[in-house]
């Protein structure tokens, strides 16, 4: 059983292998990784004096059985062994020392030195914390140091030339050769007995002894000049020596085991801070490593060819038992394999060049014998040291780690390697930036004229693997062979035949265990990966994952999972979907759905349902389109029992390795149609303040330039209202469910920023392949700000996403932005009137705001008393209303007649508490003219009706009037920043037509003072009326009774009237034509008369009771006459008698009849007052005025008198007989005409009431 | 278990547009090859690397085997368009999946010069499956 290495490189020819090792318990691992960094970047030596530069390879473990190949290939060869350890005491390190020897004694065969690097004690060996008891160690320990001086001499040996050395080592070569060559003695066996006891100090001893003491006495001069640490590890060669020799001689035990081993290889260092001459050291061990190859080199160059051993691959070992070892061929195979060996020495010794030669007559030697195996080592041999010497050339110094003696004499080297090194740097570029090229072929000449050019390395490893192959149990070396023959390739950038190798690996035949294959496959998918084939490298990260859980082995599923993390990635899989373009169908749906599929399920065995849950969403949320109903039945139901145990997070998780999985969003599950920020509804919208209405945002009225808002046109986040704190406000979402399985989302919710807010989430459930559902997300803003709306978070199958609008693959911006303004009271509107069925004019500046409507059926002229309650609902107290009423404009007058309250009432009840009411009395009342609807055409009524908020309902005479009550009110904070609420109550009020006036007159009452109005009253209700009418003069009629469509006349008597000077405006406007008008106006003279008339009706049937206004009524200038209060009092006495209307005197005829007429003006004078006394007969009709035939009657004395003028306060008197020649009834018309004295406008009057008598 | 095929024609997303299988007349039951259903796919998705890095290497649309994993051979054709269509069989037929891929190719012409067919999205169409079909029988089972 061997163990692939499957990091070998071609490189690693020319290394030393020097093993690290971790010993005792006490060391904490991550300090010895620590130390273990700080050993690996020592990877090349300088070797002074020598010009030549070691390479070290450095392996924490290293099996056995790989170590017997060592043979076959040097650089398999553990070489040096450098163990590190922790202790405190000198019982601890007894331990670590053992240890340290047993290990030791594993590799006893090859190793040529080893170190045992303590921490935790003094650097003389002595523990930290100096007990009392232990004094003698520190004293103990002084030696090493005084050995110092003399090893600075020591040192200086290798620092002189090679010659020197040379000839020392191979003088002492012939005691150590044999050492170092375990395989070839251990044929014989005594010498194996013999190699085991001494092989540890065995060839320390003589290297160091030997070079140590001859340098000393020949050039101990040119000490001084080399540093101390150069020499010191073969210094502590001899101090180990030495120490053994001591051991050996039973020294006396003393109390340190410490200090004995201090001599030794054993290094203190009391703490990681505190060994700065750790590289130090290490550089002079491995330079001791690289004397001691280099004087086998040398021994084995100048071998004679009688001595000969055979050396051999560990399974060819059995083969040569007994095979005669005195044949030609066989003395060939052993010459060429020591040559080859010579030619791997020779590499390692970093001489390449020389190497080749070796390698070349190897090769000659053992292609004659046949010896295919050898053959291909030196193949490989060949290529290596080809490789070595064509990288030395191109590769750069950056690759290489820095070492800072090592830098400072190459780098200052030649400006041609620095020209190079920019060169390769360029190509990694255009390599990093995708380029693919098949092969960069280096065009430098070759300067060793044996170096293999870059096709041949590859024609020599195909021919290498070739031989490789012929053996079975060369597998383990074949393997090798091609991975580094492939990355041989990749350097020289040929990617397509580097797969060749790579697939050839696949095919060998190697029986190794499970860890082994996974490591295989790991390789080749990472080499897979360094040429650029992605989908190669996933396929067998995948496959490298599977069998790390195929059956019959210990399934490792958190290996299995990390592989199929980083397999991922080639089958176009992100792991981030905000990454993936949508709706791009890239990469195989179907292994897409596998290998996330797996994932899950190895996430899961793994015990992290976390990561299970994380990758089943993405699989969810990536896949559903390409799943048919049954999957994504089965992907559903997965996710659910899932996140049953361990809910979905929208966070990052981070995986073991230190990978950050991104949240997944379930941004399309449900996916959303349409994203709208609501505005609050009208009546809770909060409007500015009018009196605080700003005058500062700009002195210009008008711009055309949009400044400074075109930035903000771009995303259009900003929305035209604002939302009220501590208020709900609500955004409305579309959702479209694209699964055929039912989405119960558990919580969907507002994702907001800026304020602090309360969610109301809602949990809507939508059917598979639904329309889309609607739904309203709810949130309250808990203080006044700025509130940005990011999208929403939800739940959907146990996981929990935050989508933000950003992330919406469909246009839309990637946020809102709303103001929020300080929170504001909230009261709700009720009335004590039912509700209205509809409400027309909602087109009504407020009529958005209406939260409650109200309805009244009234009999025209009835009034009725509403009460409109308020209920604080907010927390907040209202400490502002106005309330105002809202209708058209044409009808403002009649609807501010119906609907009245108190300001003052209002005002008094604030401010309103939370929780606490507010009534406000209306006062509803029936305004109608009384009047006959007028006849007019049907077109001409539906034209007017349109216009007209009065609509009337021809048949029923019904009218309706529309009016909006609209509070303004506010409080809390927010009226401190100036904003209000409106609401407002709807009022719909049908006037029944009650009583109609179908006909009035005015007639002069019995007295001249008193007129009487007399009005024909139709009842149109469908109820008797009992009309009553009081008036000052008579209290209390008895009432009339009308029954349904009859109609009454009924006299109402009022004193005379003097009306008051009419109003211009009042003129013009009842001047316009009736047909013109909106509506009919009310009488100026009919206005001023409703005060003296107060004419009532109430139906006992349907218990109402109103009044009938007689504003509308108009009168004729006759009736007006009657009317009106004259400026002249009349006193006429006839015959002596005084007249009291309605009587009726009676005269004889032939009797004159005299009448005395006194006439008065009460303020004004009168210019050219005429008084007339005509007599009059009554005729058919009551009210003809004909003058009477002169012939029937004899006027004694003047009818008429004039005067110029008539003084204010004093009256004219006339006298005058009549002698009426018929009996008959006559009377007296007596009237006056006069001219005003400052206008001259004539004016008359007429006595009233006409005084009649009858003559008989 | 030989002479199976699996034909897939890769777009240029590296997603299927058209999978058929064939399998000798005698093996028309097997109730494995589900499983290796998938198995195929993984290896026909990974040997498109070695399609495109072959393809600039030649000048043929017929690229040979490609790839080949454990007992598969991947044999592969690259149209004008970058279309690549891929063949896993289990022995080798190289004349008659040259055939047979240059047969398929015409008609994914004439399949692709219908205006409603976008490129690089599934062929769902029984005339081409049928033809498909039969190149198959044809060519490769038959």
């Amino acid at each position: 059983m061997s163990f692939v290495d499957y990091s070998q490189t071609a490189e690693d020819h020319q290394s030393l292998l020097v093993l690290v090792r971790h010993t005792g318990s006490h060391l904490p691992t991550n300090l010895f990784n620590l130390v273990w960094e700080r050993i690996r970047a020592l990877s090349v030596v300088h070797v002074q004096g020598q010009n030549r530069n070691v390479v070290v390879r450095y392996k924490r473990g290293y099996p056995v059985e790989n170590n017997e190949w060592g043979a076959f290939q040097a650089h398999r060869k553990v070489l040096g062994l450098v163990s590190i350890g922790k202790c405190v005491d000198h019982e601890e390190f007894a331990d670590l020392f053992e240890n340290y020897k047993k290990v030791k004694e594993e590799y006893s065969n090859t190793i040529i030195n080893s170190r045992l690097i303590i921490f935790g004690m003094n650097t003389d060996g002595s523990p930290l914390d100096p007990k009392p008891q232990q004094p003698p160690p520190s004293s103990a320990s002084s030696p090493p140091s005084q050995h110092s001086p003399s090893h600075v001499s020591a040192d200086s040996g290798h620092g002189a030339s090679a010659e020197t050395s040379c000839g020392d080592i191979d003088s002492e070569s012939t005691r150590g050769g044999p050492d170092g060559d375990g395989n070839s003695r251990e044929k014989n066996n005594e010498s194996v007995e013999g190699d085991k006891t001494d092989s540890n100090p065995g060839p320390s001893r003589t290297g160091s002894d030997g070079g140590g003491s001859v340098t000393i006495t020949r050039v101990g001069g040119d000490a001084s000049s080399v540093s101390q640490n150069g020499g010191s590890g073969v210094g502590s060669g001899k101090k180990a020596s030495s120490s053994e020799e001591k051991d050996v001689g039973g020294r006396p035990k003393s109390n340190s085991l410490t200090k004995e081993s201090t001599g030794s290889e054993v290094v203190f260092y009391p703490s990681l801070e505190q060994c700065a001459d750790l590289e130090e050291r290490l550089k002079e061990f491995v330079t001791s490593l690289f004397f001691v190859l280099e004087g086998k080199r040398l021994e084995r160059t100048f071998e004679r060819s009688d001595r000969l051993m055979l050396l051999c691959a560990p399974f060819e070992k059995k083969d040569f038992i007994g095979v005669d070892t005195d044949t030609k061929s066989f003395k060939r195979k052993c010459m060429g394999r020591l040559r080859k060996h010579l030619g791997d020495l020779c590499l390692q010794a970093s001489l390449p060049g020389e190497a080749i030669l070796h390698y070349q007559t190897a090769l000659d030697l053992l292609r004659t014998v046949n010896d295919f195996l050898w053959m291909g080592a030196c193949y490989e041999g060949l290529c290596s040291a080809s490789v070595v010497l064509t990288m030395s050339q191109s590769k750069a110094t950056p690759p290489l780690r820095r070492n800072q003696s090592f830098s400072e004499k190459r780098g200052v080297s030649s400006p041609n390697t620095k020209h190079k090194a920019n060169a390769a740097a360029h190509l990694r570029q255009q390599q990093s930036i995708g380029s693919y090229s098949n092969g960069v072929d280096h065009l430098e000449q070759q300067t060793s004229l044996h170096c293999l050019n870059p096709e041949d390395i590859i024609e020599k490893y195909k021919e290498a693997i070739t031989n490789y192959s012929k053996y079975k149990n060369s597998a383990m070396v074949e393997m090798e062979a091609s991975l580094k023959a492939c990355r041989v390739l990749i350097q020289q950038r040929k990617y397509l035949q580097a797969s060749d190798f790579l697939q050839n690996v696949v095919y060998i035949n190697l029986s190794s265990s499970e860890e082994d294959k996974i490591q295989r496959y790991s390789t080749l998918s990472s080499l897979y990966g360094q040429i650029g084939f992605h989908r190669k490298e996933a396929f067998f990260r995948r496959v490298a994952a599977m069998q790390c859980v195929s059956p019959g082995s210990n399934p490792a599923w958190q290996q299995c999972y990390q592989l199929l993390l980083q397999a991922v990635q080639g089958y176009n899989i992100d792991l981030d979907p905000r990454d993936s373009v949508q709706g791009l169908n890239s990469g195989w749906p179907v292994i897409q759905h596998r290998v996330l599929h797996e994932l899950v399920y190895s996430a899961r065995r793994m015990g992290n349902p976390q990561l299970a849950v994380r990758h089943s969403t993405l699989l969810l949320h990536t896949m559903y389109r390409h799943l048919s109903a049954e999957e994504q039945k089965e992907a559903v139901t997965g996710l659910e029992t899932l996140t049953s145990k361990c809910q979905g997070t929208p966070q990052p998780l981070s995986t073991d390795t230190g990978l950050i999985l991104p949240p997944v969003h379930l941004t399309t599950l449900p996916t959303v149609r349409s994203f709208k920020v609501l505005s609050p509804p009208p009546h809770l919208r909060a409007v500015k303040l009018s009196s605080l209405e700003d005058s500062t945002s700009s002195i210009f009225i008008f711009t055309p330039l949009l400044l400074g808002s075109s930035d903000k046109k771009g995303n259009a986040t900003d929305v035209d209202f604002k939302w009220v704190a501590e208020d709900m406000c609500e955004v409305q979402l579309q959702l479209v469910n694209p699964l055929s399985v039912e989405m119960r989302m558990l919580y969907l919710g507002l994702l907001t920023e800026g304020v602090g807010v309360e969610v109301f989430p809602s949990s809507p459930c939508i059917p598979p392949k639904s329309s889309p559902l609607t739904v309203k997300l709810m949130t309250k803003p808990q203080a006044p700000g700025q509130l940005k709306v990011l999208g929403y978070t939800s739940q959907v199958f146990g996981v929990a996403s935050h989508c933000k609008l950003k992330d919406l693959t469909w246009d839309i911006p990637p946020f809102y932005d709303i103001e929020v303004v300080p929170a504001l009271p909230q009261v709700s509107l009720t009335c004590s009137l039912p509700k209205a069925a509809t409400f027309a004019s909602t087109s009504l500046p407020d009529g958005a705001t209406v939260v409650a409507n109200a309805a009244a059926l009234l009999y025209a002229g009835q009034s009725q008393d509403v009460v409109v309650t308020l209920h604080n609902i907010s927390a907040h107290p209202v400490t502002h209303l106005a309330v105002k009423l809202e209708t058209r404009n044409e009808a403002k007058e009649s609807t501010d007649k119906m609907f009245q309250w108190s300001e003052e009432n209002v005002q008094s009840q604030l401010p309103l508490q939370p929780g606490a009411q507010l009534c406000v009395a209306l006062c509803l009342y029936a305004a109608s003219d009384f009047l006959l609807p007028p006849v007019t055409s049907p077109d001409a009524t539906s034209s007017s009706m349109s216009s007209r908020s009065h609509t009337e309902n021809s048949e029923k005479g019904t009218q309706t009037v529309e009016a909006v009550l609209s509070l303004e009110y506010t409080g809390g904070p927010g009226q401190e920043a100036g904003y209000c609420r409106r609401c407002s109550l709807a009022l719909t009020v049908d006037v029944l037509p009650s009583l109609y006036i179908t006909n009035w007159d005015a007639l002069p009452a019995n007295s001249g003072h008193d007129v009487s109005l007399v009005l024909d009253i139709l009842n149109v209700s469908s109820h008797q009326a009992d009309v009553q009418c009081d008036n000052t003069s008579c209290d209390s009629s008895p009432p009339i009774i009308i029954e349904t469509q009859q109609c009454r006349r009924i006299v109402v008597t009022l004193p005379r009237v003097t009306f008051p000077e009419q109003q211009e405006s009042d003129k013009f406007e009842s001047r316009i034509p009736v047909k013109y008008r909106s509506s009919r106006l009310p009488d100026f003279h009919s206005m001023v008369l409703t005060s003296f008339v107060d004419v009532r009706w109430t139906m006992p049937a349907a218990k109402v009771k109103g009044k009938v206004s007689i504003d509308y009524l108009k009168w004729t200038e006759d009736q007006l006459d009657f009317i009106r209060r004259p400026d002249v009092t009349w006193h006429v006495v006839v015959n002596k008698q005084h007249y009291t209307a309605p009587d009726l005197m009676s005269f004889p005829s032939s009797q004159p009849v005299t009448v005395d007429v006194s006439l008065s003006a009460a303020k004004e004078s009168y210019q050219d007052v005429t008084l007339t006394v005509q007599p009059g007969q009554e005729g058919g009709g009551g009210e003809g005025q004909q003058p009477l035939d002169p012939a029937i009657y004899i006027c004694l004395g003047s009818q008429t008198v004039s005067t110029s003028e008539l003084e204010a306060g004093s009256s004219l008197h006339h006298s005058c007989s009549f002698l009426f020649l018929s009996p008959g009834r006559f009377h007296f018309h007596i009237s006056c005409a006069a001219h005003h004295p400052d206008s001259m406008v004539q004016t008359s009057w007429s006595c009233l009431p006409v005084t009649q008598f009858s003559v008989v | 278990m030989s002479g199976n095929f699996y034909f897939v024609m890769v777009g240029h997303h590296d997603n299927p547009v058209f999978e058929m299988e064939f399998y000798p007349p005698n093996k028309a039951a097997d109730p494995k090859r589900d499983d290796h259903r998938h198995l195929n796919q993984f290896i026909a998705h990974a040997a498109l690397d070695l399609v495109d890095e072959q393809m600039w290497s030649t000048s043929n649309m017929f690229l040979k085997v490609v790839d080949k994993f454990n007992e598969w051979f991947v044999s592969a054709f690259v149209t004008a368009g970058r279309m690549r269509f891929l063949m896993l069989h289990d022995i080798k037929n190289e004349d008659g999946i040259k055939n047979f891929f240059t047969e398929v190719y015409e008609t994914y012409i004439k399949f692709a010069m219908n205006p409603f067919y976008e490129i690089n999205t599934q062929i769902k169409s029984a005339a081409f499956e049928k033809k498909v079909q039969f190149f198959g029988r044809k060519y490769l089972t038959g």
